[in-house]
Protein backbone atom coordinates (compact mmCIF):
# COMPACT_ATOMS: atom_id res chain seq x y z
CA UNK A 1 0.00 0.00 0.00
CA UNK A 2 1.41 3.30 -1.06
CA UNK A 3 1.04 5.70 1.87
CA UNK A 4 1.32 8.91 -0.06
CA UNK A 5 -1.26 11.42 -1.20
CA UNK A 6 -1.44 12.60 -4.78
CA UNK A 7 -2.85 16.05 -5.37
CA UNK A 8 -3.89 17.42 -8.74
CA UNK A 9 -5.08 20.98 -9.16
CA UNK A 10 -7.57 20.91 -12.03
CA UNK A 11 -8.29 24.57 -11.28
CA UNK A 12 -6.03 27.11 -9.60
CA UNK A 13 -7.81 30.42 -10.27
CA UNK A 14 -9.90 32.42 -7.87
CA UNK A 15 -12.99 34.50 -8.78
CA UNK A 16 -13.24 33.66 -12.48
CA UNK A 17 -11.49 31.44 -15.01
CA UNK A 18 -8.59 33.15 -16.71
CA UNK A 19 -7.57 31.14 -19.77
CA UNK A 20 -4.49 32.29 -21.65
CA UNK A 21 -1.04 31.35 -22.93
CA UNK A 22 0.60 33.46 -20.22
CA UNK A 23 -1.13 31.24 -17.68
CA UNK A 24 0.24 28.04 -19.21
CA UNK A 25 2.30 27.17 -16.12
CA UNK A 26 0.06 28.18 -13.23
CA UNK A 27 -3.31 27.47 -14.85
CA UNK A 28 -6.53 29.25 -15.71
CA UNK A 29 -9.57 27.29 -14.48
CA UNK A 30 -11.54 28.01 -11.30
CA UNK A 31 -10.99 25.92 -8.18
CA UNK A 32 -10.99 22.13 -8.29
CA UNK A 33 -8.57 19.98 -6.31
CA UNK A 34 -8.38 16.19 -6.64
CA UNK A 35 -6.88 14.26 -3.71
CA UNK A 36 -5.99 10.63 -4.32
CA UNK A 37 -4.93 7.91 -1.94
CA UNK A 38 -4.27 4.44 -3.39
CA UNK A 39 -7.28 3.75 -5.64
CA UNK A 40 -9.59 6.26 -4.06
CA UNK A 41 -10.03 9.96 -4.55
CA UNK A 42 -12.03 12.89 -3.34
CA UNK A 43 -12.45 16.33 -4.89
CA UNK A 44 -12.59 19.72 -3.23
CA UNK A 45 -14.86 22.24 -5.00
CA UNK A 46 -16.28 22.07 -8.50
CA UNK A 47 -15.02 25.16 -10.33
CA UNK A 48 -14.50 24.95 -14.09
CA UNK A 49 -11.42 22.82 -13.43
CA UNK A 50 -13.88 20.01 -12.78
CA UNK A 51 -14.76 19.90 -16.48
CA UNK A 52 -11.17 19.06 -17.44
CA UNK A 53 -11.23 16.37 -14.76
CA UNK A 54 -14.47 15.08 -16.29
CA UNK A 55 -12.82 14.91 -19.75
CA UNK A 56 -10.15 12.64 -18.23
CA UNK A 57 -12.87 10.24 -17.01
CA UNK A 58 -14.37 9.73 -20.49
CA UNK A 59 -15.12 6.06 -21.16
CA UNK A 60 -15.23 5.16 -17.44
CA UNK A 61 -18.56 4.07 -16.01
CA UNK A 62 -20.15 3.26 -12.65
CA UNK A 63 -18.27 6.10 -11.04
CA UNK A 64 -18.58 7.26 -7.45
CA UNK A 65 -17.50 10.86 -7.20
CA UNK A 66 -17.14 12.62 -3.84
CA UNK A 67 -17.00 16.43 -3.91
CA UNK A 68 -16.45 18.50 -0.77
CA UNK A 69 -17.54 22.14 -0.95
CA UNK A 70 -15.61 24.83 0.89
CA UNK A 71 -18.41 27.25 -0.08
CA UNK A 72 -21.03 27.90 -2.73
CA UNK A 73 -19.62 31.01 -4.41
CA UNK A 74 -19.93 30.42 -8.14
CA UNK A 75 -16.20 30.15 -8.77
CA UNK A 76 -16.23 27.08 -6.50
CA UNK A 77 -19.32 25.42 -7.99
CA UNK A 78 -19.77 26.52 -11.63
CA UNK A 79 -18.17 23.47 -13.25
CA UNK A 80 -20.75 20.96 -11.98
CA UNK A 81 -23.29 21.24 -14.85
CA UNK A 82 -20.49 20.52 -17.34
CA UNK A 83 -18.98 17.55 -15.50
CA UNK A 84 -19.16 14.60 -17.93
CA UNK A 85 -20.08 11.95 -15.30
CA UNK A 86 -23.26 13.88 -14.39
CA UNK A 87 -24.72 12.89 -17.77
CA UNK A 88 -24.70 9.15 -17.13
CA UNK A 89 -27.38 7.45 -14.99
CA UNK A 90 -25.07 4.73 -13.66
CA UNK A 91 -22.83 7.29 -11.88
CA UNK A 92 -23.20 8.44 -8.28
CA UNK A 93 -22.16 11.97 -7.39
CA UNK A 94 -21.88 12.70 -3.68
CA UNK A 95 -21.80 16.32 -2.60
CA UNK A 96 -20.57 17.20 0.89
CA UNK A 97 -20.67 20.31 3.05
CA UNK A 98 -21.20 21.15 6.71
CA UNK A 99 -24.45 22.80 5.53
CA UNK A 100 -27.68 20.73 5.63
CA UNK A 101 -28.27 18.43 2.66
CA UNK A 102 -31.29 20.33 1.34
CA UNK A 103 -29.30 23.57 1.52
CA UNK A 104 -26.50 22.02 -0.52
CA UNK A 105 -29.02 21.03 -3.18
CA UNK A 106 -30.64 24.46 -3.20
CA UNK A 107 -27.35 26.32 -3.52
CA UNK A 108 -26.17 24.20 -6.45
CA UNK A 109 -29.55 24.19 -8.19
CA UNK A 110 -29.04 27.79 -9.42
CA UNK A 111 -26.32 26.52 -11.76
CA UNK A 112 -28.96 24.39 -13.49
CA UNK A 113 -31.70 27.03 -13.45
CA UNK A 114 -33.35 27.40 -16.88
CA UNK A 115 -33.02 31.19 -16.68
CA UNK A 116 -29.22 30.85 -16.71
CA UNK A 117 -28.62 27.48 -18.35
CA UNK A 118 -29.98 24.99 -20.87
CA UNK A 119 -30.89 22.67 -17.96
CA UNK A 120 -34.05 22.07 -15.95
CA UNK A 121 -32.62 21.76 -12.45
CA UNK A 122 -30.08 19.65 -10.61
CA UNK A 123 -32.70 16.93 -9.99
CA UNK A 124 -33.17 16.40 -13.73
CA UNK A 125 -29.54 15.51 -14.44
CA UNK A 126 -29.11 11.82 -15.34
CA UNK A 127 -26.60 10.82 -12.62
CA UNK A 128 -27.66 9.97 -9.08
CA UNK A 129 -26.99 13.05 -6.97
CA UNK A 130 -26.60 12.61 -3.22
CA UNK A 131 -26.18 15.59 -0.89
CA UNK A 132 -24.61 14.93 2.51
CA UNK A 133 -24.28 17.17 5.53
CA UNK A 134 -20.84 16.41 6.90
CA UNK A 135 -20.21 16.23 10.65
CA UNK A 136 -16.87 16.55 12.43
CA UNK A 137 -14.76 13.41 12.12
CA UNK A 138 -16.97 11.76 9.52
CA UNK A 139 -15.16 9.11 7.50
CA UNK A 140 -15.44 9.44 3.72
CA UNK A 141 -13.39 7.34 1.27
CA UNK A 142 -11.14 6.41 4.24
CA UNK A 143 -10.43 10.09 5.00
CA UNK A 144 -11.31 11.46 8.43
CA UNK A 145 -12.86 14.88 7.78
CA UNK A 146 -12.64 17.91 10.05
CA UNK A 147 -13.65 21.46 9.20
CA UNK A 148 -13.56 25.00 10.56
CA UNK A 149 -15.24 28.18 9.45
CA UNK A 150 -12.95 30.55 7.51
CA UNK A 151 -12.73 34.32 7.69
CA UNK A 152 -14.68 35.47 4.63
CA UNK A 153 -13.91 39.11 5.34
CA UNK A 154 -16.07 41.99 6.56
CA UNK A 155 -16.99 43.19 3.03
CA UNK A 156 -18.32 39.78 1.98
CA UNK A 157 -20.26 39.58 5.25
CA UNK A 158 -22.21 42.65 4.16
CA UNK A 159 -23.98 40.58 1.49
CA UNK A 160 -23.72 37.12 2.98
CA UNK A 161 -23.39 35.69 6.43
CA UNK A 162 -23.32 32.13 5.12
CA UNK A 163 -20.25 30.33 6.50
CA UNK A 164 -17.51 28.97 4.28
CA UNK A 165 -15.23 26.21 5.45
CA UNK A 166 -11.71 24.90 5.50
CA UNK A 167 -11.07 21.16 5.67
CA UNK A 168 -8.54 18.81 7.16
CA UNK A 169 -8.40 15.31 5.67
CA UNK A 170 -6.56 12.85 7.89
CA UNK A 171 -5.68 9.17 7.58
CA UNK A 172 -3.89 6.76 9.88
CA UNK A 173 -1.85 5.46 6.95
CA UNK A 174 -1.26 8.59 4.85
CA UNK A 175 -0.23 12.24 5.24
CA UNK A 176 -2.68 14.85 6.57
CA UNK A 177 -3.88 17.56 4.21
CA UNK A 178 -5.64 20.85 4.92
CA UNK A 179 -7.45 22.95 2.32
CA UNK A 180 -8.04 26.59 3.20
CA UNK A 181 -9.66 28.65 0.44
CA UNK A 182 -11.29 32.10 0.58
CA UNK A 183 -9.83 32.67 4.02
CA UNK A 184 -8.41 36.05 4.98
CA UNK A 185 -5.66 34.99 7.38
CA UNK A 186 -5.71 38.21 9.39
CA UNK A 187 -6.08 38.29 13.19
CA UNK A 188 -9.55 37.12 14.21
CA UNK A 189 -11.15 34.16 15.97
CA UNK A 190 -11.69 32.27 12.69
CA UNK A 191 -8.00 32.58 11.91
CA UNK A 192 -7.08 31.08 15.26
CA UNK A 193 -9.40 28.12 14.67
CA UNK A 194 -8.19 27.58 11.11
CA UNK A 195 -4.58 27.72 12.31
CA UNK A 196 -5.42 25.04 14.88
CA UNK A 197 -7.10 22.92 12.20
CA UNK A 198 -3.84 23.07 10.22
CA UNK A 199 -1.63 22.18 13.22
CA UNK A 200 1.31 19.98 12.06
CA UNK A 201 -0.39 19.18 8.77
CA UNK A 202 1.79 17.48 6.14
CA UNK A 203 0.41 19.59 3.29
CA UNK A 204 -1.45 22.90 3.51
CA UNK A 205 -3.24 24.19 0.42
CA UNK A 206 -4.02 27.86 1.07
CA UNK A 207 -5.63 30.79 -0.72
CA UNK A 208 -3.24 33.53 -1.83
CA UNK A 209 -5.37 35.58 -4.23
CA UNK A 210 -4.00 39.05 -3.55
CA UNK A 211 -0.44 40.16 -3.96
CA UNK A 212 0.63 42.83 -1.46
CA UNK A 213 -0.14 45.77 -3.74
CA UNK A 214 -3.70 44.51 -4.45
CA UNK A 215 -4.42 43.73 -0.81
CA UNK A 216 -4.24 47.42 0.15
CA UNK A 217 -7.56 48.03 -1.65
CA UNK A 218 -9.06 44.64 -0.88
CA UNK A 219 -8.85 44.18 2.85
CA UNK A 220 -12.01 42.56 4.10
CA UNK A 221 -12.71 40.87 0.76
CA UNK A 222 -11.93 37.43 2.20
CA UNK A 223 -8.67 36.40 0.62
CA UNK A 224 -5.08 36.16 1.78
CA UNK A 225 -1.80 37.34 0.38
CA UNK A 226 1.01 34.79 -0.02
CA UNK A 227 2.64 36.35 3.02
CA UNK A 228 -0.46 35.96 5.23
CA UNK A 229 -0.82 32.35 4.08
CA UNK A 230 2.83 31.54 4.75
CA UNK A 231 2.68 33.17 8.18
CA UNK A 232 -0.29 30.96 9.04
CA UNK A 233 1.65 27.96 7.77
CA UNK A 234 4.61 28.84 10.00
CA UNK A 235 2.37 29.26 13.04
CA UNK A 236 0.60 25.95 12.34
CA UNK A 237 3.94 24.22 11.61
CA UNK A 238 2.67 22.90 8.26
CA UNK A 239 5.29 20.75 6.61
CA UNK A 240 4.64 21.92 3.02
CA UNK A 241 2.45 24.64 1.50
CA UNK A 242 0.89 25.13 -1.90
CA UNK A 243 -0.56 28.56 -2.58
CA UNK A 244 -3.57 28.65 -4.90
CA UNK A 245 -6.50 30.82 -6.09
CA UNK A 246 -4.36 32.98 -8.35
CA UNK A 247 -6.09 36.24 -9.26
CA UNK A 248 -7.55 36.55 -12.78
CA UNK A 249 -4.91 38.06 -15.06
CA UNK A 250 -2.02 37.13 -12.74
CA UNK A 251 0.65 35.97 -15.21
CA UNK A 252 3.10 33.08 -14.87
CA UNK A 253 5.94 35.59 -14.90
CA UNK A 254 4.56 37.63 -12.01
CA UNK A 255 4.04 34.49 -9.92
CA UNK A 256 7.57 33.27 -10.64
CA UNK A 257 9.00 36.67 -9.69
CA UNK A 258 7.10 36.80 -6.42
CA UNK A 259 7.99 33.21 -5.55
CA UNK A 260 11.69 33.92 -6.09
CA UNK A 261 11.45 36.99 -3.86
CA UNK A 262 9.57 35.17 -1.09
CA UNK A 263 11.99 32.24 -1.10
CA UNK A 264 14.82 34.67 -0.37
CA UNK A 265 13.10 36.05 2.74
CA UNK A 266 14.61 34.99 6.03
CA UNK A 267 11.23 34.16 7.61
CA UNK A 268 10.36 31.64 4.95
CA UNK A 269 13.78 30.02 4.48
CA UNK A 270 12.80 26.79 6.21
CA UNK A 271 9.32 26.56 4.77
CA UNK A 272 8.71 24.36 1.71
CA UNK A 273 6.19 26.13 -0.52
CA UNK A 274 5.07 26.46 -4.13
CA UNK A 275 2.38 28.16 -6.14
CA UNK A 276 -0.18 25.68 -7.50
CA UNK A 277 0.08 24.61 -11.12
CA UNK A 278 -2.55 22.76 -13.15
CA UNK A 279 -0.37 20.32 -15.05
CA UNK A 280 1.69 18.38 -12.49
CA UNK A 281 0.58 15.92 -9.84
CA UNK A 282 1.90 16.76 -6.38
CA UNK A 283 2.94 13.85 -4.20
CA UNK A 284 2.96 14.15 -0.42
CA UNK A 285 4.98 11.40 1.19
CA UNK A 286 4.24 10.04 4.61
CA UNK A 287 6.99 10.65 7.16
CA UNK A 288 7.62 7.00 7.98
CA UNK A 289 8.79 7.19 11.59
CA UNK A 290 6.04 9.45 12.90
CA UNK A 291 3.21 7.70 14.71
CA UNK A 292 -0.17 8.98 13.61
CA UNK A 293 -3.07 9.40 15.99
CA UNK A 294 -6.48 10.58 14.87
CA UNK B 1 -12.95 58.54 -36.72
CA UNK B 2 -13.01 54.76 -36.60
CA UNK B 3 -15.09 51.64 -36.06
CA UNK B 4 -13.30 48.57 -34.78
CA UNK B 5 -14.68 45.24 -33.58
CA UNK B 6 -12.61 43.45 -30.97
CA UNK B 7 -13.00 39.88 -29.72
CA UNK B 8 -12.37 39.40 -25.99
CA UNK B 9 -13.92 35.96 -25.62
CA UNK B 10 -14.78 33.43 -28.34
CA UNK B 11 -15.32 30.16 -26.50
CA UNK B 12 -18.81 28.71 -26.23
CA UNK B 13 -20.64 27.17 -23.25
CA UNK B 14 -18.01 27.95 -20.61
CA UNK B 15 -14.55 29.43 -20.24
CA UNK B 16 -11.93 26.73 -20.51
CA UNK B 17 -8.20 26.75 -20.00
CA UNK B 18 -6.51 23.83 -21.71
CA UNK B 19 -3.20 24.21 -23.51
CA UNK B 20 -4.38 22.69 -26.83
CA UNK B 21 -7.05 25.37 -27.29
CA UNK B 22 -5.33 28.57 -26.29
CA UNK B 23 -4.44 29.61 -29.84
CA UNK B 24 -8.06 30.56 -30.53
CA UNK B 25 -8.72 31.26 -26.87
CA UNK B 26 -10.61 29.92 -23.87
CA UNK B 27 -12.48 32.96 -22.56
CA UNK B 28 -16.26 32.93 -22.99
CA UNK B 29 -18.26 35.41 -25.10
CA UNK B 30 -17.52 39.08 -24.98
CA UNK B 31 -17.18 41.38 -27.99
CA UNK B 32 -16.42 45.08 -28.08
CA UNK B 33 -17.62 47.57 -30.69
CA UNK B 34 -14.98 50.29 -30.52
CA UNK B 35 -16.78 53.30 -31.89
CA UNK B 36 -15.22 56.74 -31.86
CA UNK B 37 -17.58 58.09 -29.22
CA UNK B 38 -17.55 58.93 -25.52
CA UNK B 39 -18.68 55.52 -24.42
CA UNK B 40 -17.71 51.87 -24.43
CA UNK B 41 -20.01 49.41 -26.20
CA UNK B 42 -19.86 45.69 -25.45
CA UNK B 43 -21.86 42.61 -26.30
CA UNK B 44 -22.20 40.14 -23.40
CA UNK B 45 -20.01 39.72 -20.32
CA UNK B 46 -18.40 36.30 -20.46
CA UNK B 47 -15.00 35.80 -18.87
CA UNK B 48 -13.39 37.68 -21.80
CA UNK B 49 -14.79 40.91 -20.39
CA UNK B 50 -12.78 40.53 -17.18
CA UNK B 51 -9.48 40.61 -19.03
CA UNK B 52 -10.58 43.76 -20.88
CA UNK B 53 -11.55 45.34 -17.57
CA UNK B 54 -8.02 44.91 -16.26
CA UNK B 55 -6.68 46.65 -19.42
CA UNK B 56 -9.20 49.50 -19.15
CA UNK B 57 -7.71 50.45 -15.80
CA UNK B 58 -4.61 51.51 -17.75
CA UNK B 59 -6.41 53.60 -20.44
CA UNK B 60 -7.88 57.10 -20.21
CA UNK B 61 -11.30 56.51 -18.69
CA UNK B 62 -14.63 56.76 -20.45
CA UNK B 63 -17.39 56.74 -17.88
CA UNK B 64 -20.30 55.46 -19.93
CA UNK B 65 -20.75 51.76 -20.68
CA UNK B 66 -23.43 50.26 -22.91
CA UNK B 67 -23.89 46.51 -22.89
CA UNK B 68 -25.94 44.54 -25.40
CA UNK B 69 -27.13 41.24 -23.94
CA UNK B 70 -27.83 38.29 -26.22
CA UNK B 71 -29.17 36.06 -23.42
CA UNK B 72 -28.59 35.17 -19.79
CA UNK B 73 -26.79 31.83 -19.97
CA UNK B 74 -23.92 31.77 -17.47
CA UNK B 75 -21.15 31.87 -20.06
CA UNK B 76 -22.47 35.22 -21.35
CA UNK B 77 -22.81 36.99 -17.98
CA UNK B 78 -20.39 35.51 -15.45
CA UNK B 79 -17.78 38.19 -16.09
CA UNK B 80 -19.86 41.21 -15.03
CA UNK B 81 -19.23 41.06 -11.26
CA UNK B 82 -15.48 40.85 -11.98
CA UNK B 83 -15.46 43.74 -14.49
CA UNK B 84 -13.31 46.46 -12.90
CA UNK B 85 -15.32 49.47 -14.19
CA UNK B 86 -18.37 48.20 -12.25
CA UNK B 87 -16.58 49.13 -9.03
CA UNK B 88 -16.25 52.82 -9.90
CA UNK B 89 -19.16 54.96 -8.65
CA UNK B 90 -18.43 57.50 -11.41
CA UNK B 91 -19.33 54.95 -14.13
CA UNK B 92 -22.77 54.37 -15.60
CA UNK B 93 -23.84 51.11 -17.21
CA UNK B 94 -26.86 50.66 -19.47
CA UNK B 95 -27.91 47.10 -20.23
CA UNK B 96 -30.04 46.37 -23.29
CA UNK B 97 -31.77 43.01 -22.97
CA UNK B 98 -34.99 41.11 -23.55
CA UNK B 99 -37.38 40.10 -20.81
CA UNK B 100 -38.89 36.65 -20.89
CA UNK B 101 -42.25 35.62 -19.48
CA UNK B 102 -40.46 34.18 -16.44
CA UNK B 103 -38.36 37.17 -15.46
CA UNK B 104 -37.05 40.51 -16.65
CA UNK B 105 -33.34 40.87 -17.28
CA UNK B 106 -33.23 43.44 -14.49
CA UNK B 107 -34.62 40.89 -12.02
CA UNK B 108 -32.19 38.19 -13.13
CA UNK B 109 -29.20 40.56 -13.07
CA UNK B 110 -30.04 42.05 -9.69
CA UNK B 111 -30.73 38.56 -8.36
CA UNK B 112 -27.23 37.51 -9.31
CA UNK B 113 -25.51 40.68 -8.09
CA UNK B 114 -27.21 40.40 -4.71
CA UNK B 115 -26.64 36.68 -4.48
CA UNK B 116 -25.17 35.27 -1.31
CA UNK B 117 -22.79 33.40 -3.56
CA UNK B 118 -21.32 36.22 -5.60
CA UNK B 119 -17.54 35.71 -5.69
CA UNK B 120 -16.99 39.37 -4.70
CA UNK B 121 -18.69 41.71 -2.18
CA UNK B 122 -21.77 43.17 -3.92
CA UNK B 123 -21.44 46.26 -1.69
CA UNK B 124 -18.35 47.21 -3.71
CA UNK B 125 -20.09 47.18 -7.11
CA UNK B 126 -20.81 50.88 -7.09
CA UNK B 127 -21.43 51.89 -10.71
CA UNK B 128 -24.85 53.24 -11.58
CA UNK B 129 -26.83 50.66 -13.56
CA UNK B 130 -29.79 51.23 -15.91
CA UNK B 131 -31.85 48.69 -17.82
CA UNK B 132 -33.54 49.07 -21.19
CA UNK B 133 -35.98 46.37 -22.29
CA UNK B 134 -35.55 45.27 -25.89
CA UNK B 135 -38.31 43.49 -27.77
CA UNK B 136 -37.05 41.49 -30.76
CA UNK B 137 -37.11 43.69 -33.83
CA UNK B 138 -36.58 46.89 -31.82
CA UNK B 139 -34.19 49.41 -33.32
CA UNK B 140 -32.57 52.08 -31.18
CA UNK B 141 -29.68 54.51 -31.04
CA UNK B 142 -26.83 54.74 -28.59
CA UNK B 143 -25.61 58.31 -28.56
CA UNK B 144 -26.24 60.34 -31.73
CA UNK B 145 -24.34 58.10 -34.15
CA UNK B 146 -24.65 54.41 -33.31
CA UNK B 147 -27.70 52.55 -34.61
CA UNK B 148 -28.61 49.11 -33.26
CA UNK B 149 -31.06 46.61 -34.78
CA UNK B 150 -32.23 43.40 -33.14
CA UNK B 151 -33.68 40.04 -34.10
CA UNK B 152 -34.89 37.02 -32.12
CA UNK B 153 -32.62 34.01 -32.62
CA UNK B 154 -33.44 30.32 -32.33
CA UNK B 155 -32.20 29.64 -28.80
CA UNK B 156 -33.70 29.40 -25.30
CA UNK B 157 -35.64 32.31 -23.85
CA UNK B 158 -35.58 35.39 -26.05
CA UNK B 159 -32.05 35.40 -27.42
CA UNK B 160 -31.18 38.47 -29.47
CA UNK B 161 -28.97 38.96 -32.50
CA UNK B 162 -27.56 42.49 -32.82
CA UNK B 163 -26.61 44.62 -35.81
CA UNK B 164 -24.47 47.63 -34.88
CA UNK B 165 -24.23 50.33 -37.56
CA UNK B 166 -21.73 53.18 -37.36
CA UNK B 167 -20.20 55.52 -39.95
CA UNK B 168 -21.69 53.50 -42.82
CA UNK B 169 -20.34 50.12 -41.65
CA UNK B 170 -22.21 47.32 -39.91
CA UNK B 171 -21.16 44.45 -37.69
CA UNK B 172 -23.53 41.71 -36.58
CA UNK B 173 -23.37 39.07 -33.86
CA UNK B 174 -25.55 35.97 -34.23
CA UNK B 175 -25.13 33.91 -31.05
CA UNK B 176 -26.48 31.63 -29.78
CA UNK B 177 -28.55 30.30 -32.69
CA UNK B 178 -29.71 26.86 -33.89
CA UNK B 179 -31.09 25.67 -37.25
CA UNK B 180 -34.86 26.14 -37.23
CA UNK B 181 -35.82 23.26 -39.51
CA UNK B 182 -37.86 20.16 -38.63
CA UNK B 183 -39.74 21.79 -35.79
CA UNK B 184 -36.65 22.76 -33.81
CA UNK B 185 -38.25 25.82 -32.19
CA UNK B 186 -36.21 26.83 -29.17
CA UNK B 187 -37.16 30.43 -28.48
CA UNK B 188 -40.00 31.60 -26.27
CA UNK B 189 -43.31 31.77 -28.21
CA UNK B 190 -41.81 30.22 -31.34
CA UNK B 191 -43.69 26.94 -31.10
CA UNK B 192 -46.99 28.83 -30.72
CA UNK B 193 -46.27 31.13 -33.65
CA UNK B 194 -45.22 28.19 -35.84
CA UNK B 195 -48.28 26.03 -35.07
CA UNK B 196 -50.53 27.24 -37.86
CA UNK B 197 -47.99 26.73 -40.62
CA UNK B 198 -44.61 25.39 -39.50
CA UNK B 199 -43.07 25.36 -42.99
CA UNK B 200 -43.98 28.99 -43.54
CA UNK B 201 -42.71 29.95 -40.08
CA UNK B 202 -39.34 28.31 -40.74
CA UNK B 203 -39.08 29.96 -44.15
CA UNK B 204 -39.91 33.36 -42.66
CA UNK B 205 -37.35 32.91 -39.91
CA UNK B 206 -34.58 32.16 -42.40
CA UNK B 207 -35.62 35.01 -44.69
CA UNK B 208 -35.71 37.32 -41.69
CA UNK B 209 -32.18 36.32 -40.73
CA UNK B 210 -30.93 36.88 -44.30
CA UNK B 211 -32.58 40.30 -44.34
CA UNK B 212 -31.00 41.14 -40.99
CA UNK B 213 -27.54 40.21 -42.28
CA UNK B 214 -27.96 42.16 -45.53
CA UNK B 215 -24.61 43.31 -46.92
CA UNK B 216 -22.99 43.51 -43.47
CA UNK B 217 -19.28 44.21 -43.33
CA UNK B 218 -18.77 41.59 -40.60
CA UNK B 219 -20.90 38.77 -39.21
CA UNK B 220 -19.81 36.85 -36.12
CA UNK B 221 -21.88 33.63 -36.18
CA UNK B 222 -22.36 30.74 -33.71
CA UNK B 223 -20.67 27.70 -35.30
CA UNK B 224 -20.34 25.51 -32.22
CA UNK B 225 -21.01 22.27 -34.10
CA UNK B 226 -19.89 20.66 -37.34
CA UNK B 227 -22.36 19.13 -39.79
CA UNK B 228 -21.22 15.72 -38.51
CA UNK B 229 -21.79 16.30 -34.79
CA UNK B 230 -24.71 18.76 -35.02
CA UNK B 231 -27.31 18.44 -32.26
CA UNK B 232 -29.87 21.06 -33.34
CA UNK B 233 -31.79 21.05 -30.04
CA UNK B 234 -28.66 22.15 -28.16
CA UNK B 235 -29.09 25.58 -29.71
CA UNK B 236 -26.10 26.09 -31.98
CA UNK B 237 -25.19 26.02 -35.64
CA UNK B 238 -22.40 25.00 -38.07
CA UNK B 239 -19.91 26.75 -40.38
CA UNK B 240 -21.78 25.52 -43.46
CA UNK B 241 -25.07 27.02 -42.38
CA UNK B 242 -23.43 30.27 -41.33
CA UNK B 243 -21.78 30.54 -44.74
CA UNK B 244 -25.05 29.79 -46.55
CA UNK B 245 -26.78 32.67 -44.75
CA UNK B 246 -23.89 35.05 -45.32
CA UNK B 247 -23.70 34.15 -49.00
CA UNK B 248 -27.41 34.84 -49.53
CA UNK B 249 -27.09 38.12 -47.62
CA UNK B 250 -23.95 39.20 -49.52
CA UNK B 251 -21.98 39.62 -46.32
CA UNK B 252 -18.34 40.64 -46.72
CA UNK B 253 -16.69 38.87 -43.75
CA UNK B 254 -17.85 35.87 -41.69
CA UNK B 255 -16.15 34.90 -38.46
CA UNK B 256 -16.89 31.46 -37.00
CA UNK B 257 -17.69 31.85 -33.30
CA UNK B 258 -18.67 30.11 -30.02
CA UNK B 259 -16.03 27.39 -30.46
CA UNK B 260 -17.10 24.30 -28.55
CA UNK B 261 -15.25 23.62 -25.29
CA UNK B 262 -14.27 20.26 -26.82
CA UNK B 263 -12.60 21.99 -29.79
CA UNK B 264 -8.83 22.07 -29.79
CA UNK B 265 -7.13 24.62 -32.02
CA UNK B 266 -6.82 21.91 -34.71
CA UNK B 267 -10.56 21.25 -34.54
CA UNK B 268 -11.26 24.93 -35.14
CA UNK B 269 -8.72 24.94 -37.98
CA UNK B 270 -10.66 22.02 -39.49
CA UNK B 271 -13.98 23.89 -39.20
CA UNK B 272 -12.49 26.82 -41.09
CA UNK B 273 -10.94 24.54 -43.70
CA UNK B 274 -14.30 22.83 -44.24
CA UNK B 275 -15.80 26.02 -45.72
CA UNK B 276 -12.75 27.70 -47.29
CA UNK B 277 -13.28 26.55 -50.86
CA UNK B 278 -16.97 27.31 -50.80
CA UNK B 279 -16.33 30.72 -49.22
CA UNK B 280 -13.87 31.64 -51.98
CA UNK B 281 -16.44 30.66 -54.63
CA UNK B 282 -19.09 32.76 -52.91
CA UNK B 283 -16.87 35.75 -52.30
CA UNK B 284 -17.19 35.73 -48.48
CA UNK B 285 -13.98 36.27 -46.52
CA UNK B 286 -13.99 33.78 -43.62
CA UNK B 287 -12.20 33.76 -40.28
CA UNK B 288 -12.21 31.60 -37.18
CA UNK B 289 -12.73 33.99 -34.26
CA UNK B 290 -9.54 34.43 -32.29
CA UNK B 291 -9.40 35.99 -28.85
CA UNK B 292 -7.63 39.32 -29.12
CA UNK B 293 -8.38 39.78 -32.83
CA UNK B 294 -9.63 43.17 -33.95
CA UNK B 295 -11.10 44.22 -37.31
CA UNK B 296 -11.08 47.83 -38.46
CA UNK B 297 -14.29 48.37 -40.43
CA UNK B 298 -13.86 52.13 -40.85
Amino acid sequence: MDSSLKIKFWGTRGLVSSPGPDHAIYGGNTATIQISKNDQFIVVDSGFGLTNFGDSLAGKSNLDIHIFYTQFRWDHTQGLPFFLPIYFPENNIHLYSPHPADEIHKKLDILFDPSYSPFEGLKKMPANIHCHQIKQNDLVQTFNVQFEEVNVGREIRKNSNIPSYSYRFSSADAPDLAVVLNHEASPCKENEKVTELCRDVDMLIHDALYFEEDYLDHQGWGHSTPRLALELALKARARKVILTQHAPGRTDQSINELMDALKKEKNFQNLKFDFAQEEPEYIVEQIKNVKKAI
Amino acid sequence: MSYKVSLHGVRGSRPKHKLEMLGYGGNSTSIEFKVDEDFHLFLDGGSGLVKRGIELGKEPPKKEFHILITHTHWDHILGFPLFEPMYNPKNTFTFYASNTQKASFEELFKGLMNSNHLPVPSSQIKAKINFVEIKPGNEFKIGPNVKVKTLQLNHQGITLGYRVEYKGASAIVITDNAPIENGNYMGENMATLAKADPKQFEKQFDLGLIGFLDQADLVVFDTHFTEENLKPDWGHSTPQRALAFCDKARVKKLSLFHHAPEDSDSDVDAKLASICDEAVKKGVEVFASTEGHEWTLV
